[in-house]
């Protein structure tokens, strides 16, 4: 974690800082993580310090209003599903340097890309729901080539959520994961992690995995993929659902916390070398959000959602992301101030800050490029 | 009730006829309990494609089109939402509680027909008002002058229309009117495409399963009723059906070539009248009846059915009295009730909406008292009391009061008029008891209410040769218990009493003729503040403004007569309105122009010529992450709206 250097120098105000074609990368100076937030009307993304500085951008159309952040090589990107655009932030501010466009020609409206992996050459895939490809950019972001997922799934469409590539014993592979939501929306039938070879382009395996359902982006963690797995957000009790560790030496994978013992259907998770934690939702209308930890060893579950040292009474935690050795938890309850990211400090034995940072729309997404 | 007294703001004039559009205006008398627009089929300077292009250049009237003529449109009177409108077609209710969002492209269009909009205040007696004000669409009376209409056009994106009108007196001093309408459009108009341009490379796409086919008609009949030698009366009966396919093409983000509504609607109205003391008696008895069938694909960005019929019944009337008890005093009083049955039926890919009922009673009043010669007051209000069940069990029901106040007074040149009073919306069926599980009712909601007061001046007068009317009025209203579907739960939304606002706005209506000239004009100035939202930034809460709503909007048109042929100019501008909740994204204003050309060839046969968007305006821009960014035009550019577009009609009139 940067030293909670100063965002900007008027502490929380928000600078609206897209205007420019190409902001300046570096003007900002350091930061402890990006953001991304959203209140599926319209999108902001920018950078905070854990001492209160926020940057942001905001009010621009492009950003469009349904966000996700991915984080891959060190380079964060701000991926606007619903506009087919993938921003690259810089690392450090949070500004968007420069845009690609994922959009597949075969397909009107939006593809809907999901998320981000770079390749060690520096392309870039995208995997899009709305369309059964990997999409694959090149370096420079022209279209070089597309996967074709949908021979996995019987509808023709297996959903694909999350990207991640790693370097692995058997080479550079991408891991996309397919919720194979089928009938659509409904999770019924095994969700896959497909493995493709990145020099090839070709899918080498696919793997069933333990749980269903795999939500929002994965967690790349020292070749291990963390997945958060809620199965069906009606039933906090699914046998296959909880928090996931994929091994991809091995392309082996196992359900590490089952959504019974955590408490609650889990949404997001994120690990440290410490501690795991886990945003899980009840099963009531609301789902209401609380916070699940355990242990990233073992998988015992230090602190189920009864527990939770932040509950909230509705679906409103959003945002998880580890820094240094904080906890960063987003939560889209606005305050006086603004939309709070929580802070703990303790890994496993959370103890939380005094709320400084604030973003101007609802969390979505947090997380550390650098 | 005083002559007149439906008046109108902005219907200040009236053309002594449809042809006379350089002919003198006067200004008919004007309304006491409120502030009423009033336009007329036939004296539109403009060639008229549907009802929403009669309402659209009315002050305190935004139209908010999510794509071509005919595509889904909605009406917002003085920065209301569209479910805040109440829609009354020949004396039908048609919005209720299944429906509380009319489609106006769904409604029908014939010779001779007037559109009525009550900004915010309506008459008590029209029957349970609304939050935001109500539309009063009048299909030709069979009470008006023996004539024949006939008005065909061809345009743009294969847009093909008729409309037929027939007034004539019948055998026995009757009267009959009977009208038939259809129009058919692709309405395949090329648009920017956002996700498939890049920055320096625009890429237009065709809007696909846009079009529609409609088909409309109308048999009215107006009786003379004896009831005693001395005691003469009346009765009306009116008759509609329609029949609609209407094709559904989505957003550009999401868009659903396959999905279509196909609709039928009957109605039936009768009015029963007589002599009663120093006023007349009246009762009333409408039904209607709306069928509605949703077909979409399976994989659609919708998420909805891929088939869901439902079925609309409803039926009312009403009993009340008018007249004048005291000199100077006119007063109506009326009783009314209605039930409202929502029948879904099949339904396939998602699961069947709640079946509801509601049944609703009310009791009427607007009086006027000319309290001295220049001074009139006025007073409306209404006890409204309703229950429902949903099938699921679920009971509600409430009983409210509304009503409001004016006064006008004329201080010659210049009439003055104000109100205040309150207003309010029951909450709609979708709201109380949910739907497919993604929308959570709830059954404990409050209505929507608010207060609103208004101020206005009018005059009529010619000054040297310059036949000049004018009216300006300003208006406030604070609203609460708004409701709102919140996000709920991981995937749904709940409905909500969590909306507050506050909506400040200034109307023009100005006409203007000398000689050949004339000039219409319509502004619309409108400052609104959602209190249940802060804009996006920290440190504080700033209340942005509610979204979809023009800080301006203008309408305008000049003519000029020159022999039998009318050259038109025109101009529709808004500017001012923000796209999304937090009043972050700014809609580029856009300016439209249009012209047309009317000729008459021959006694009662007139050609004319419309061209709209003259300039062939398609995009705007807005700000992007990394520099202005081009996206289609329209209210949020999700919905674009089509560029140049050409209507050539003929009009073939005989009568008055």
């Amino acid at each position: 974690m940067k030293a909670g250097a100063l965002v900007v120098a008027a502490g929380a105000v928000v600078v609206a800082c897209g205007s420019a074609s190409t902001p300046a990368p570096s003007a900002c100076g350091a930061s402890d993580a990006l953001w991304v937030a959203s209140d599926y009307s319209s999108s902001a993304t920018g950078a905070l310090a854990l001492s209160g500085g926020v940057t942001s951008t905001v009010g621009r159309v492009d950003l469009g209003a349904d966000p996700a952040l991915s984080i891959s090589a060190g380079r964060a990107f701000f991926v606007a599903r619903d506009t087919d655009t993938l921003f690259e932030l810089d690392p450090t501010c949070g500004t968007p340097t420069r845009q690609f466009s994922v959009h597949q020609a075969s397909r009107s409206g939006t593809s809907d890309p999901q998320d981000v992996a770079v390749a060690g050459d520096g392309s870039l895939w995208v995997p899009l729901f709305e369309v059964p490809e990997v999409a694959i950019l090149s370096a420079a972001g022209d279209p070089i080539g597309t996967i074709d997922l949908s021979p996995y799934d019987s509808d023709g469409n297996p959903d694909a959520t999350a990207i991640a590539i790693v370097d692995t014993p058997g080479g550079e592979k991408a891991f996309v994961a397919l919720a194979r939501l089928n009938p659509y929306p409904t999770s019924v039938q095994p969700s896959w992690m497909l493995r493709i070879d990145v020099a090839t382009a070709t899918v080498e395996a696919t793997v069933a995995l333990a749980g269903r359902n795999p939500f929002g982006t994965m967690q790349d963690r020292d070749g291990v993929l963390w997945l958060a797995e809620p199965g069906n957000f009606d039933d906090a009790t699914e046998p296959d659902a909880g928090v996931e560790r994929f091994d991809t030496s091995t392309s082996t994978t196992a359900l590490f916390a089952h959504e019974a013992d955590l408490g609650g259907s889990v949404a997001e998770v994120s690990v440290s070398a410490g501690c795991g934690v886990a945003i899980v939702a009840d099963a009531t209308a609301v789902n209401a959000t609380s916070l699940a930890l355990f242990d990233p060893t073992s998988g015992s579950v230090v602190a189920p959602a009864s527990a939770s040292p932040l509950a909230t009474p509705g679906f409103d935690l959003e945002g998880l992301a580890w820094s240094g050795g904080a906890m960063l938890v987003g939560d889209r309850q606005r305050a006086s101030s603004g939309y709070p990211l929580h802070v703990f400090d303790g890994a496993c034995a959370p103890v939380e800050r005094p709320d400084a940072v604030f973003l101007p729309l609802p969390p979505i997404a947090v997380g550390v490029a650098q | 009730m005083r002559a007149g007294s439906t008046l109108a703001v902005a219907a200040l004039f009236v053309a002594r006829q449809a042809a006379a559009q350089t002919d003198e205006v006067i200004v008919r008398g004007d309304p006491i309990g409120n502030f009423v627009s009033t336009a007329s089929e036939r004296d539109s300077p403009r060639e008229l494609t549907d009802a929403a292009s009669l309402i659209e250049p009315l002050p305190g009237v935004h139209v908010r089109r999510f794509g071509a003529d005919d595509a889904f449109t909605t009406l917002s009177i003085r920065g209301s939402s569209s479910n805040e409108v109440a829609i009354v077609l020949a004396g039908v209710p048609l919005t209720g509680g299944a429906d509380p969002t009319l489609d106006l492209a769904a409604l029908p269009l014939w010779p001779g027909a007037v559109a009525r909009v009550h900004r915010s205040f309506a008459p008590a007696s029209l029957g349970p008002g609304s939050l935001g004000g109500t539309l009063v669409l009048d299909p030709p009376r069979a009470t008006a002058p023996e004539s024949t209409d006939v008005w065909a056009a061809a345009g743009s994106f294969g847009e093909a229309r008729l409309r037929v009108g027939d007034v004539r007196a019948l055998d026995g001093g009757g009267r009959v009117a009977t009208a038939v309408s259809a129009s058919r459009a692709d309405d395949d108009f090329t648009y920017l495409d956002p996700t498939a341009s890049s920055p320096g490379h625009d890429v237009y796409a065709q809007r696909e399963n846009a079009g529609h086919a409609a088909v409309n008609g109308l048999v009215s009949w107006a009786l003379p009723v004896r009831w005693t030698e001395a005691s003469p009366g009346a009765l009306t009966v009116t008759t509609m059906v329609q029949g609609r396919r209407q094709q559904l093409p989505g957003t550009v983000l999401g868009p659903t070539p396959v999905a279509r509504l196909n609709s039928d609607r009957e109605l039936a109205s009768a009015e029963l009248s007589g002599a009663l003391g120093t006023g007349a008696w009246s009762a009333r008895a409408w039904g209607r009846r709306e069928g509605l069938e949703l077909h979409d694909a399976a994989a659609s960005p919708a998420l909805g059915p891929t088939l869901a019929d439902q079925t609309i019944l409803g039926t009312g009337g009403s009993l009340g009295w008018r007249g004048r008890p005291a000199q100077g005093a006119d007063l109506e009083l009326r009783v009314d009730g209605s039930g409202e049955r929502f029948a879904p039926g099949v339904v396939e890919g998602a699961p069947s909406p709640p079946g509801a009922t509601r049944g609703s009673a009310g009791a009427a009043l607007d009086a006027d008292w000319r309290a001295v010669d220049a001074l009139t007051l006025a007073a409306s209000g209404r006890v409204d009391g309703w229950s429902g069940v949903a099938t699921d069990g679920t009971q509600t029901g409430q009983v409210r009061p509304t009503g409001h106040l004016g006064a006008e007074a004329a201080l010659a040149p210049v009439i003055l008029a104000a109100h205040a009073g309150t207003t309010s919306r029951p909450p709609s069926f979708i709201e109380l008891y949910g739907d497919r599980g993604a929308f959570t009712g709830d059954p404990t909601l409050r209505p929507e209410s608010a207060w609103t007061v208004d101020a206005g001046a009018r005059t009529s007068r010619r000054v040297g040769p310059v036949r000049l009317a004018l009216e300006v009025a300003g208006f406030g209203t604070w609203a609460q218990d708004l409701i709102a579907f919140v996000p709920t739960g991981a995937t749904g939304a709940k409905a909500t009493n969590i909306g507050r606002a506050r909506l400040a706005g200034v109307e023009v209506d100005a006409r203007a003729a000398v000689g050949p000239l004339e000039l219409r004009a319509s502004y619309t100035g409108l400052a609104t503040e959602d209190d249940a939202a802060c804009t996006a930034v920290t440190g504080g809460c700033t209340r942005p403004p509610l979204p979809g709503r023009p800080a301006n909007d203008l309408v305008g048109d000049a003519m000029a007569r020159v022999g039998p042929a009318v050259v038109r100019v025109g101009v529709d501008a808004v500017s001012g309105m923000v796209a999304d909740t937090s009043g972050s994204i700014g809609v580029p204003p856009r300016v439209l122009g249009s012209t047309g050309l009317r000729v008459d060839v021959a006694r009662g046969l007139r050609v004319a010529l419309d061209v709209r968007n003259v300039f062939d305006v398609r995009t705007g821009t807005y700000a992007g992450a990394l520099g202005p960014v081009r996206e289609p035009i329209g209210d949020y550019y999700e919905y674009p709206l089509p560029g140049r577009s050409f209507l050539v009609s003929a009009r073939f009139t005989e009568g008055p």
